[in-house]
């Protein structure tokens, strides 16, 4: 069951990365980014990495993407312009060069991993309760957490709180 | 001795955070007349302990001091933990020195977003810590991501086009890194189930590797990964633009201490905690990435217009530099590498600052609009010319020696061709700082300019503290490296 | 007289060499010091030290054998000095050149502008060579040695200050040889492990000795003026002030370069007749000899005929100490002093010309026989002498060389026969032209104007004449002296008296009648002395080789500057090129290079993603290839 979702996680993971490659707009790019961010972060989670899923999620899937869109909606408006046929055609022969260099990776990553999805069980951590992984075996990971929300905060109250004002 | 340690090493995390905290709880209205001497404190602090802990390693005679944040570390030996050696120590320096030079600029630039600023540097100045203190390759990635948010948010400060342009590449190139690097850390966990650099390195050492094809793959894209982060040729698109449109104290932070910290500092920390005393493939890529970078950034440099942009280059060609020592595996290169890269956040720094002066007097940083502005601006001048020869490997400046002991290193590791290419390219670095100084500083004044005064008050003072750095530095040099050599390092 | 060589000899000893050489030098520099207008001050220093030089000459004369040392440089370069019979010798002839040629000087230079600086350049010479002649290790004489291109340059230039061509030649055709003299000093030296001079002795010819025999007698030849080291003489006769002439290349220089080419064959080196180095001497001596006579015979104009003449006269010393046989080594220290003096007294006689008449030009002057007796006189005996006529001392000189080369080879012989025909029909074509026919003068000269020689510069003529026939008559007072340097060489052998081979002395007389023959055929030819040998400069075959002569084709020195422009022109272009690489090619090279680099930075993300993935790429090919 597990292995399923898996798999289909990671196929979802592949196509939002080569939809986030082809996209034109670059709010579509972000949010595809996003969902790549989110897919992987379930994958880890399903793998049994719960305080790695915690932070993609968190500073992928949330924070960059929060920049990114913050960004993009401060550049995009004064450089809007239709895409000409030329362009359009130049995007599209991409993507088959897109597909290979996926591809590759992928079989380098096969290759190298042998595709072992099923969860390992780490031995150190056998025996320990989550609160002991988090609080006294990932503190450092932990403050880091705190100071990355920190850093969110700032970075939505200075690039978007005051933009409204203006 | 062991209290004493951990309260002073407490200070690193604690001092910026409970800035943070009081910056915000008084509030923006009552604070931001406060924010330059603040920032500036958290700087100087920040350097101060590290020289204090420097001197405590000495005296104990100790390499590295542990410690934990809050927590007791003792549940398992799997725990990360946070630690201090000599190299973490001079790199903290370095973060306490630019820091507080950015202030500075930032208060002699009459910043307007005084209060965003210093809140976003004082992230930045811990992520930075954290990537000088954390013991495992996970933690170094988180700090190396809250690092580059910060930056992000530094160089889109004024929600300029410019800016926020810059801040997307950053974003755009930073992404595709950490993806590089989150990819390589998975693969060295599958093979050793922990992150912590002593496991790492030990598993490196005893070859105890099931799979040594992994290792290699997970190398190849840590190499590539922090490669990006550092601004490396040919993964360095970003650099220039980052660093050419960001406001001028994050320019300063920038080009003095992040991209150094985000990435050469990861470098150094892989070559010396796991493959110091070897020399593999790893070592040739990294010293032929180095070279490309030092010949390649020169190159780039000498054709460019824009005072920050040709920093930005030379940046480039030092990092080249650092990454050329570290890469030659063994202990003079590995100390070469760490003192160049003092040297660099000093003279680069000195540099950043006098662009920042230049541009608060003049309005523009284009050098073909500049000219003659030695006679108006004498402390600019004087330690631009300073920061240049240091940088040009001039004797006795301090960046001289570090740049000596990186092609002792790179003519013993990689022989003489290796170590002449690296000479010569001095030449180039004489030659893109000639010309600015010719372009900005020397010949007839521009008419337009003959107005111009000095910059005053932040800025001509870290300038001139920053020059004093370099020059002192250069003349104790000999004796900096008699208690390295007593210390059994050379 | 006794009672001053007596205090010279008992009372300052050994301290008399160093007077030797540091005293004419300190009254050289008082020459100069002493201002401009003060002629008579100048020239009474000068005299006084030309005349103690003589003094102190006769005290080393009368000084017994002494070597002595002060310790110097260090590496065995020491101030070494030594009195023997060689130095002895060399020295008090020397000095009495030198005091005539200086008395000569004082009269000839008056009311000169450049005479103060003269008298100082002359004194130099003296106290350089004094000290050459004294040395006893090779670095000091090395020392003295260049020195003399010192005054040799600066006599040069005294009358042309703005055309410093001859001087420039000079120096470096004699800086030439003092160079090879320098690497041969240095593996004479290596050779034999010591550099005193006294302790080298009979080294063999071969290997590295045979180099630096070479080049050390490259460096006694050049000085001596021999072929292919002259070519800056004849230039000098015309653009250096007489009293130079009559010095260095026609006196002392001679000896200079003879002294040591005599020590080198006698001392340093085993020099053995027969052998493939005698005989390389021998042949520079006889090319010197014939060469320099027939552009002699040719030359229209006094002092270039007569430095012509300097040169040939020292090939045929070369060519008799070349041989290695005692009678040639003899004959040709005994030629060195005849010639010093007949030469002397050829080149005085000429200046006396030159001061009453203002020209030496033969096609100007003639007849002065009549005008300036005594002149006359002195020059008849002088060219008697170096014609090697009997019984003047030019003829028993030359017969000593002629018998070491007929010893040798007939074909030295021949052409020592030839050049002795040669150097009569020339002296009789001079003697002629000058003296005798009808009287010719130039055209702002009045005949009235033209009166003998003042007595300062007639004494050192008569007494150089006189001198050329003492030494010719009683030939044992100079011989006496030189036969005793050989040593055991000599083997008992006694060459005074009349020459021993009647054959010999049959030959050169006919020779000697053959040349007066010559001459009679080409005045009737052509009705004027002058033209006498015409015959024989436009003879088909000779008359375009003479051409090219005059036209310095021939002049080594002239070959030598086209190998060196040719090579400075390779340099400069070298330079240019290594300029262009550096100021131009790496200039473009590098801002092409920049410019490109400037431009790739686009600011496209897409761009350096790409760029990216194109590094980690060549990163997994290294990575690939290397593992």
């Amino acid at each position: 069951m597990n292995e399923t979702i898996l798999l289909i996680c990671l196929a979802f993971i592949v196509i939002a990365a080569i939809a986030c490659a082809m996209f034109r707009s670059m709010l579509k790019c972000a949010v595809s980014l996003a969902v790549v961010s989110a897919l992987l972060a379930c994958v880890l989670y399903l793998m049994g990495a719960t305080w790695a899923a915690l932070f993609e999620l968190s500073v992928c899937a949330g924070l960059v993407t929060v920049v990114f869109a913050s960004a993009i909606s401060l550049t995009s408006t004064s450089r809007h312009q239709p895409e000409n046929e030329e362009e359009h055609r130049k995007r599209v022969a991409g993507l088959p060069f897109i597909l290979i260099a996926t591809g590759m990776m992928l079989m380098v990553v096969i290759a190298a991993t042998g595709f072992h999805i099923e969860p390992q069980a780490n031995a150190a951590l056998v025996g320990l309760s989550f609160k002991d992984v988090l609080w006294n075996m990932r503190q450092a990971d932990v403050l880091g957490q705190i100071i990355v929300i920190l850093a969110g905060a700032f970075a939505v109250a200075i690039l978007f709180k005051e933009s409204d004002k203006a | 001795m062991s209290a004493s340690f951990t309260s002073l090493i407490y200070t690193y995390i604690g001092f910026p955070l409970l800035a943070i905290v009081v910056l915000n709880l008084i509030g923006k209205k009552h604070m931001e007349k406060f924010c330059a001497p603040i920032g500036c404190a958290v700087g100087v602090v920040q350097a101060v302990t590290s020289v204090i802990t420097m001197l405590l390693l000495l005296q104990y005679n100790k390499a590295a001091v542990n410690f934990s944040q809050f927590w007791d570390m003792s549940v398992s030996t799997e725990a990360a933990y946070f630690s201090v050696d000599a190299i973490s120590a001079i790199v903290l320096f370095c973060i306490g020195m630019v820091t507080a030079a950015s202030f500075l600029t930032a208060a002699g630039m009459r910043e307007e977003k005084m209060f965003n600023y210093t809140n976003v540097m004082l992230i930045l100045v811990l992520g930075m810590s954290g990537i000088a203190l954390v013991t495992d390759l996970f933690s170094l990635y988180v700090f190396l991501e809250i690092t580059g948010i910060a930056s992000f948010v530094l160089i889109a400060l004024h929600r300029d086009i410019i800016g926020l342009e810059g801040s997307f590449k950053y974003l755009v190139m930073s992404a595709v890194a950490s993806a590089f690097i989150l990819a390589g850390l998975s693969f060295i966990y599958m093979e050793t189930g922990s992150l912590r650099y002593d496991a790492v390195a030990e598993m490196l050492a005893g070859n105890t590797a099931a799979e040594p094809m992994l290792i290699w793959l997970a190398f190849l894209f840590l190499i590539a990964g922090f490669s990006i982060k550092s601004g490396i040729v040919p993964f360095h698109g970003w650099l220039p633009d980052a660093y050419q449109s960001a406001p001028a104290p994050v320019s300063v932070v920038l080009g003095g201490i992040v991209t150094k910290m985000a990435g050469v500092y990861a470098i150094i920390r892989i070559m010396s905690d796991f493959l110091l005393g070897t020399y593999s493939v790893i070592n040739l890529a990294f010293m032929l990435l180095g070279l490309l970078s030092i010949v390649m950034g020169a190159l780039a440099a000498i054709a460019q217009g824009d005072f920050k942009r040709i920093l930005a280059y030379s940046s480039i060609s030092q990092i080249g530099y650092i990454v050329l020592g570290a890469s030659t595996g063994s202990m003079i290169g590995l100390i070469g590498a760490v003192l160049h890269f003092f040297n660099h956040a000093t003279f680069k720094t000195t540099l950043f600052v006098n662009s920042a002066a230049v541009e608060r007097q003049t309005g523009t940083t284009e050098i073909e609009r500049l000219g003659g502005l030695q006679k108006q601006m004498p402390v600019t001048g004087v330690s631009s010319v300073l920061a240049f020869l240091s940088t040009a490997g001039i004797p006795p400046l301090a960046g001289f020696w570090s740049k000596l002991l990186i092609i002792i290193a790179a003519w013993q590791a990689g022989g003489p061709l290796i170590a002449g290419i690296a000479l010569v390219a001095s030449i180039l670095t004489a030659a893109y700082f000639l010309r600015l100084q010719r372009k900005v500083f020397f010949g007839p004044v521009e008419e337009h300019l003959s107005t111009v005064k000095e910059a005053r008050g932040g800025i001509a003072v870290s300038a001139v503290a920053l020059s004093a750095v370099t020059v002192v530095v250069g003349l104790l040099f000999p004796v900096l490296l008699q208690i390295l050599q007593a210390q059994g390092l050379l | 007289m006794n009672g001053i060589s007596a205090f010279l000899t008992v009372g300052s000893g050994m301290n008399l060499l160093y007077v030797m050489i540091l005293l004419p030098f300190v009254l050289a520099l008082l020459c100069l010091a002493i201002p401009k207008q003060s002629y008579a001050a100048k020239a009474g220093v000068f005299v006084l030290a030309v005349v103690a030089n003589l003094i102190f000459a006769f005290g080393v004369f009368r000084a017994p054998d002494a070597t002595m040392l002060i310790p110097w440089a260090g590496f065995e370069i020491n101030l070494a000095l030594r009195i023997y019979d060689f130095s002895r010798f060399i020295v008090i002839a020397a000095a009495i050149i030198v005091f005539l040629v200086g008395l000569y000087s004082v009269s000839f230079l008056r009311r000169k502008e450049y005479a103060g600086q003269f008298f100082f350049y002359y004194l130099l010479t003296l106290a350089l060579a004094n000290g050459a002649f004294l040395a006893n290790n090779f670095v000091v004489m090395l020392f003295f040695w260049e020195g003399l291109l010192v005054s040799l340059f600066g006599m040069l230039v005294l009358v042309n200050k703005d055309n410093v061509r001859t001087a420039v030649k000079a120096i470096v055709l004699s800086g030439t040889a003092d160079l090879l003299l320098m690497l041969g000093i240095a593996m004479t030296c290596m050779h034999a492990g010591t550099m005193m001079m006294d302790a080298v002795n009979d080294l063999s010819v071969s290997g590295i000795g045979a180099v630096g025999f070479l080049c050390m007698l490259a460096g006694a030849i050049g000085k001596a003026g021999s072929m292919p080291f002259h070519s800056w003489i004849p230039d000098a006769a015309n653009d250096a002030p007489l009293p130079f002439m009559a010095l260095l290349p026609a006196a002392l220089e001679k000896m200079l370069g003879i002294y040591l080419l005599t020590r080198i064959v006698l001392d340093f080196y085993d020099l053995q007749p027969g052998s493939t180095m005698s005989l390389v001497v021998m042949i520079i001596g006889a090319v010197t000899l014939f060469f320099a006579v027939s552009m002699a015979l040719i030359q229209k104009d006094m002092k270039r005929l007569l430095s012509f003449h300097a040169i040939s006269q020292v090939g045929y010393m070369i060519l008799g100490i070349g041989t290695a046989l005692p009678v040639g080594i003899v004959g040709g220290l005994f030629h060195m002093v005849n010639n010093a003096l007949y030469k002397c007294c050829l080149f005085l006689s000429a200046g006396a010309i030159e001061r009453a008449t203002g020209t030496t030009d033969l096609k100007r002057v003639g007849g002065l026989g009549k005008m300036m007796p005594l002149t006359g006189l002195c020059f008849i005996i002088a060219a008697l002498s170096i014609a090697g006529v009997p019984p003047f001392n030019g003829f028993f000189s030359k017969e000593l060389v002629f018998d070491a080369a007929i010893e040798s080879h007939t074909v030295f012989y021949v052409i020592a026969v030839v050049g002795a025909f040669m150097t009569a029909a020339s002296f009789l074509k001079l003697g002629h032209a000058a003296f005798f026919g009808p009287t010719k003068l130039p055209d702002d000269v009045k005949k009235e104007d033209v009166r003998e020689a003042p007595a300062a510069m007639l004494l050192p003529m008569v007494v150089l004449a006189a001198a050329c026939v003492v030494f010719g008559v009683w030939n044992r007072l100079p011989l006496d002296m030189i036969q005793p340097l050989l040593g055991d060489t000599l083997a008992g052998q006694d060459f005074a008296g009349w020459p021993h081979s009647m054959t010999l002395v049959l030959i050169s007389l006919a020779v000697l009648l053959l040349a007066i023959i010559n001459h009679i055929i080409g005045y009737r030819m052509t009705g004027e002395g002058i033209k006498a040998v015409d015959h024989i400069h436009y003879a088909p075959g000779l008359r375009q080789l003479y051409h090219c002569a005059e036209q310095h084709y021939f002049d080594p020195f002239d070959i030598l500057m086209v190998f060196v422009r040719i090579y400075a022109w390779l340099c400069y272009c070298i330079d240019r090129a290594i300029n262009w690489i550096y100021d131009v090619l790496l200039v473009r090279l590098t801002s092409f290079f920049s410019q490109s680099l400037k431009n790739f930075n686009t600011g496209d993300v897409a761009g350096y993603m790409v760029r990216s993935f194109i590094g980690l790429a060549f990163l997994v090919l290294l990575f690939v290839l290397l593992i």
